[in-house]
């Protein structure tokens, strides 16, 4: 446990040190300005807007963390053999996996928080009062960037940085579009707007193995709606609690999965 | 302590390499206590076999083991003390908070650490760069803190890959003292090195691998006794004879002091002898001259890559 520690310790102070960081904590700061200056023009809505936008901003400069650290977590310590020293003393090779997420994991808590507490700051003004809700909708953002970083870790396992990136750019993607997709495969409510030719392809499709593979497509994604409260916040709705656990326990479960994979392909990995 | 079991290595190819087949079936043993020096031309897969020996590595087939026991179980590597090849570390750590990292990563208590970093960072001539960041250490220094991060947690074993690569002579000077330490503390040392000047001075004995081949695994001594049958003969001058008229007699010899020194192959040493005696030279010393380490292992590296393209 003491080496998982020091582990995700140096990743986390690793990550700190990067001015990359910085820069991003900075830039969404200044984003989160220029809402509330929009926020002026657009009478009544302010505090909506810079809600929306707020929480827009905070996923998106997470999702930028990850995409630049995370998705080189692994693939970074090996290309500079850094990791070997590590690698040689009494640790296991999970310790270095699962502590490098951790570390990722803290410092997103970090960022989350620190956006967060800016955003309601930039609120106070305008006469919204720091709310429940948007505590729980930016819970819902740091639930997806843990997701998105067990993805990153995962492809930074198996590929070179840059390969890494666009893979997990790939799969946030469908993350996003996957409830649609799911419709579409459960021949929904939407299935009913097709023209007859369709409705045939998608007949074909529900009982043909294309399906099958989707499906699975499916629960390999991470389902960012599962965790998404927005519009509970911009509609001043409260979250039910059952799904605000739902939802944690579903992210922290497809987290611990791919981490779980990550670690036994680094396992039987040679690192030279 | 350390046994290496038939270990074979391939590095495996992709679309545009071919396949590296690095150690073709090693087996030998490291007594504990013992200091053993491993080398070989570049490239003959001592590197290879060290990683391997680390865990880094898995072996194609074959095993090593550390005091009986697998390199990829945490408490093997425990015993062990490891100076990678290449001294690539945190460069954005300063020296102690590098050592700090390594300190808890071998579950050392931060006392113990504290305690060790001064020692090792005094005697390694590092104390003014302690908190310079690893970024903005030179080469040398690199492998100075690489060291003391091998020996911090005070291992049983030593794996050195070429400890003395990047050093000043004092730095060198200051490992060859370390190891004999190590010597007599008891501890068990292997490690790789070109300089060969260095494994005569501390090693008990030499491994020698060519093209993935252990080729000799021998005490110096017995290694340098491989190197010929050419014997030194010192003959020298008497009222009879001066040593002008010896080396006209035999030209092809050179002048040691007063005498006279000859090489000669054992088969004619008894001719030779006999005639000087009778031309009133005396006989100074015949001796089987030690053909300098470095010499004796070129040419076994030779002879094994003459033999065939194997090896
Ligand atoms: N990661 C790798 N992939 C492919 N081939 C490799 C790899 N690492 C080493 N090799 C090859 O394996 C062989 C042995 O290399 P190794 O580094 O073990 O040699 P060495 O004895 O340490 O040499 P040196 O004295 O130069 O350090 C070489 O032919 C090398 O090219
Ligand atoms: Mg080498």
């Amino acid at each position: 446990m003491n080496a998982l520690r020091a582990i995700a310790v140096h990743c986390f102070t690793d990550i700190l040190r990067s001015r990359i960081l910085y820069s991003i904590v900075a830039y969404a700061a200044v984003v989160m300005l220029v809402a509330v200056l929009a926020g002026e023009w657009t009478l009544g809505e302010e505090v909506r807007l810079v809600t929306d936008l707020g929480l827009g901003a905070m996923l998106l400069f997470g999702l930028l963390l990850v995409l630049t650290r995370g998705a080189e977590t692994i693939s970074r310590e090996v290309e500079r053999k850094t990791v070997r020293v590590m690698l040689a003393r009494p640790i296991e090779r999970w310790h270095f996996v699962v502590g490098s997420y951790l570390g990722m994991a803290m410092v997103l808590l970090l960022l989350v928080a620190a956006l967060l507490a800016v955003l309601v700051v930039a609120l106070l003004p305008m006469g919204g009062s720091p709310s429940w809700t948007l505590a729980v909708a930016s819970w819902g953002v740091f639930l997806e960037l843990l997701m998105v970083a067990a993805v990153a870790l995962l492809a930074s396992n198996l590929s070179s940085p840059v390969l890494a990136t666009l893979l997990t750019l790939l799969v946030v993607f469908a993350g996003h579009l996957a409830t649609g997709l799911r419709a579409w495969m459960d021949g929904g409510a939407d299935i009913e707007h097709l023209s007859p030719a369709e409705r045939e392809l998608a007949a074909a499709y529900q009982a043909g193995p294309l399906n099958v593979g989707l499906r699975l497509g499916y629960y390999v994604l991470p389902i960012v709606a599962h965790v998404n409260f927005k519009t509970e916040v911009a509609n001043a709705l409260p979250v039910p609690v059952m799904r605000l656990i739902l939802g944690t326990a579903y992210a922290l479960v497809y987290s611990g999965i791919m981490v779980l994979v990550a670690t036994a392909v680094f396992r039987r990995r040679d690192v030279s | 302590m350390v046994t290496f079991e038939d270990v074979k290595k391939t590095y495996p190819g992709g679309l545009e390499r071919r396949a590296v087949r690095a150690l073709n079936g090693i087996t030998f043993t490291v007594e504990p206590g013992e200091v053993v020096a491993y080398v070989g031309p570049n490239g003959a897969g001592k590197t290879t076999s060290i990683n391997i020996l680390l865990g880094l590595l898995r072996p194609s087939s074959g095993r090593v083991t550390v005091g009986g026991h697998l390199p990829t179980e945490a408490s093997t590597r425990a015993r062990i003390g490891y100076l990678p090849e290449r001294p690539y570390f945190y460069e954005q750590l300063s020296a102690v908070e590098f050592l700090r990292l390594c300190g808890k990563l071998s579950g050392l208590e931060a006392r113990r650490i504290a305690q060790r970093t001064d020692e090792l960072l005094d005697r390694l001539a590092l104390s003014e760069a302690r908190h310079r960041r690893l970024r903005h250490f030179s080469r040398g220094m690199l492998q100075r803190i690489g060291l003391a991060q091998a020996l911090l947690h005070d291992p049983d074993l030593l794996v050195l890959d070429e400890p003395m690569s990047g050093l000043d002579p004092i730095g060198r000077q200051l490992v060859r003292e370390m190891l004999g330490e190590a010597k007599t503390r008891g501890k068990t040392v292997l490690y790789s090195s070109h300089i060969l000047a260095d494994a005569e001075l501390v090693a008990d004995r030499a491994a020698v691998l060519v093209g993935g081949e252990l080729k000799a695994l021998a005490s110096l001594g017995e290694l340098r006794a491989v190197s010929g049958d050419r014997l030194e003969l010192v003959l020298g001058p008497t009222p009879r004879v001066t040593r002008e008229e010896i080396a006209q007699r035999w030209p092809e010899g050179r002048a040691v002091g007063n005498d006279w020194a000859l090489s000669v192959d054992e088969g004619s040493l008894q001719l030779i002898i006999t005639q000087a005696i009778s031309r009133g030279a005396r006989i100074v010393q015949v001796l089987r001259p030690q053909a300098p380490l470095e010499e004796t292992l070129i040419r076994l590296m030779r002879q094994s890559t003459e033999k065939g393209g194997n090896a």
